[in-house]
């Protein structure tokens, strides 16, 4: 038997069903692993998203995101561990899975000759909407995501953002208790993403719980509850988006002005200030302080300041983007991870 | 919803792409009628009036053209589940609350009602000229021309489950579609063909599935029972075994995506 045969897979659907459902979590993955022979392109990951919530993963391309999201829709099949969404095992209940979970895929998924009318009608059907029902359902979602005029458009016709946006529209027909959405204003416009992003918010409000792949920082900032990076089909960290920047020792920088000018007393005092990793000399009468928490650094230094006859003239705080976290964690740029 | 339900849903959706390709129609229905038109016109005359019965050679091959018309259209169901496996639509079907043999007979589903339907079609174009075609018989035929249908879609499954590119998959269909005629009685009478092919060639030409289809709407045509054109049992058998080979091959294509993602 191959490591990828059913028989590898035993002890990891045991460990789902000891474990139980967690009424916490909509899905949790158990040392989910998925190889294409040698290479791993997710590798025994262990990751918990919360019911309600809207987690993003956020990583470069190949860092096994879309693999995640096609093995917990059960598109894919893992070689390795397992997942339970909702509480249903994705080996051993794909069906009861399937019910529950909803993927817009990251490239739009349709027949060249059918039309978004069509598509969202029978997508509607399959979950079993019938009717007047049905024809409201699909027409508000097509008028939602600024498709009615081109509901009668062929598939191979729509531009790459209608596609998109057709993609990410079926799950708003059936409103699944979990939605995964991967890479989902890829290719829209702008207005587009930020009505997209919009929905998926609102989504959540109406009770699903949201997982979104994405290698955009503002999608994630915009979007996220929690942010996990991934990096080489793992999960590097998974945290909300406060403690993730909060986490980069020096990562909030504090610009300081003073008058007349900076002394070397006063430097001294900044730098022992609890909090501070590091002072650098902008100007004669500006520094940067590299601090962990702005917000607890700046009293202390306030009060340190006190003891020394110059004038703090202006204080300018920068936290560090999701950029510097994604860096921080995985030693690249997220840019240049992609390329 | 009930998986069967939903099951349906596929099969009408696989089956309108098919009427829906209107080219493709266009281009199968140019195709027969035209044979039928140039037969009627040109070849009438060819057969002596006393071989198999038939008053001349339009009322001979008009049913083969029909039974043709089943085979490609039935056919056609490859060229889909290709189209989905590359466009993505495949792996979305594997999404939906439907089990992979739920999505496997739903194409194979879809391509017996593509044929059937297209060959009663044809069978209509066809009774303009041969008023016999319109009977109770004819009616009663179509549900096995729904299982010979299916049966032969099964053989497209095969070469969808052999065939990694497109290139491959049209030239093997076209490579397949031509040896099934020709190795049939659909042009020409088993009589004929008997003359000119040692027999163990003659018995595959007489369990082609399109031979029994051919000669069952002759029968037809004849005012024969319609079992007398074939046999039902070899039909069945036939057309259950390349659906068996059908149901397997579309598994192992599904099964195979889920293990490797985009074809």
């Amino acid at each position: 038997m191959s490591p990828s045969g059913p028989a590898y897979r035993k002890p990891f659907v045991g460990i789902a069903q000891a474990v139980g459902v967690n009424l916490d979590s909509a899905v949790e993955t158990f040392n989910l692993t998925k190889a294409y022979g040698a290479v791993k392109a997710l590798d025994a990951l262990n990751l918990k998203v919360r019911r309600g919530e809207i987690l993003v993963l956020l990583g470069p391309n190949g860092s096994g995101k879309t693999t995640f999201l096609n093995l917990i829709s059960t598109v894919l099949r893992p070689t390795g561990g397992t997942a339970t969404v909702m509480g249903f095992d994705i080996i051993k209940q794909p069906l009861k899975v399937r019910e529950t979970i909803g993927i817009s895929f990251q490239e739009p998924r349709g027949f060249w000759r059918h039309k978004p009318y069509h598509i969202l009608s029978f997508h509607a059907a399959i979950y079993g909407l019938r009717g007047k029902e049905r024809t409201e359902v699909v027409e508000q979602t097509l008028k939602d995501f600024d498709l009615w005029s081109s509901r009668n458009k062929r598939f191979m016709e729509l531009s790459g953002g209608q596609g998109k946006r057709l993609e990410v529209a079926k799950l708003f027909v059936n409103r699944p208790k979990v939605a995964v959405f991967d890479e989902p204003t890829a290719m829209v416009d702008l207005d587009g993403k930020r009505m997209i992003w919009d929905r998926i918010r609102a989504l959540r409000e109406q009770g699903s719980t949201i997982v979104v792949a994405t290698n955009e920082v503002r999608e994630a900032e915009y979007l996220a509850d929690r942010i996990s990076i991934m990096k080489g089909g793992k999960e590097v960290v998974t945290e909300d988006l406060r403690t993730l920047k909060d986490s980069i020792s020096g990562g909030d920088v504090v610009e300081v002005g003073m008058s007349p000018a900076i002394t070397t007393g006063a430097m001294k005092a900044i730098s022992e200030v609890p909090g501070t990793v590091r002072v650098t000399q902008v100007s004669e009468s500006v520094l940067n302080a590299f601090v962990d928490r702005s917000e607890d650094w700046l009293p202390l230094m306030m009060a340190s300041m006190q003891a020394f006859s110059v004038k703090i003239t202006s204080i300018r705080v920068s936290e560090p983007s999701l950029d510097d976290v994604f860096i921080h964690y995985t030693g690249k740029e997220i840019v240049k991870a992609n390329a | 919803m009930s998986n069967i339900r939903r099951m349906l849903q596929i099969t009408r959706v696989d089956l309108s792409y098919f009427f829906r390709t209107k080219w493709l129609i266009g281009t199968l229905i140019g195709l027969n009628v035209t044979d039928m038109l140039v037969v009627g016109i040109v070849y009438k005359g060819m057969m002596p009036v006393s071989v198999e019965g038939v008053l001349n050679y339009f009322q001979f091959y008009a049913p083969g053209v029909v039974i043709t018309g089943l085979f490609f259209a039935s056919f056609d169901v490859g060229r889909r589940v290709h189209l989905g496996l590359t466009e993505g639509v495949s792996q979305y079907y594997l999404t939906l609350p439907v089990s992979l043999n739920e999505v496997v007979l739903a194409h194979l589903l879809s391509a017996g009602l593509g044929g059937a339907i297209y060959a009663s079609i044809l069978t209509l174009v066809s009774a303009a000229l041969i008023p016999q075609l319109l009977s109770l018989s004819t009616l009663a035929l179509i549900p096995f021309m729904f299982v010979l249908s299916m049966g032969l879609a099964g053989i497209a499954a095969v070469l969808n489950l052999f065939s990694k590119t497109g290139d491959r998959y049209f030239t093997f269909a076209d490579g397949i579609q031509t040896v099934m005629v020709s190795m049939s009685t659909v042009a020409y009478p088993l009589s004929i063909v008997s003359s000119y092919f040692p027999s163990p060639v003659v018995t595959v030409i007489k369990l082609n599935p399109l031979s029994q289809g051919a000669e069952a709407l002759r029968a037809i045509v004849n005012g024969a029972p319609v079992n007398s054109g074939f046999n039902i049992p070899t039909l069945l058998v036939t057309s259950l075994v390349l659906l068996a080979a059908g149901v397997v091959s579309y598994r192992h294509v599904f099964t195979k995506l889920r293990d490797v993602g985009k074809i």
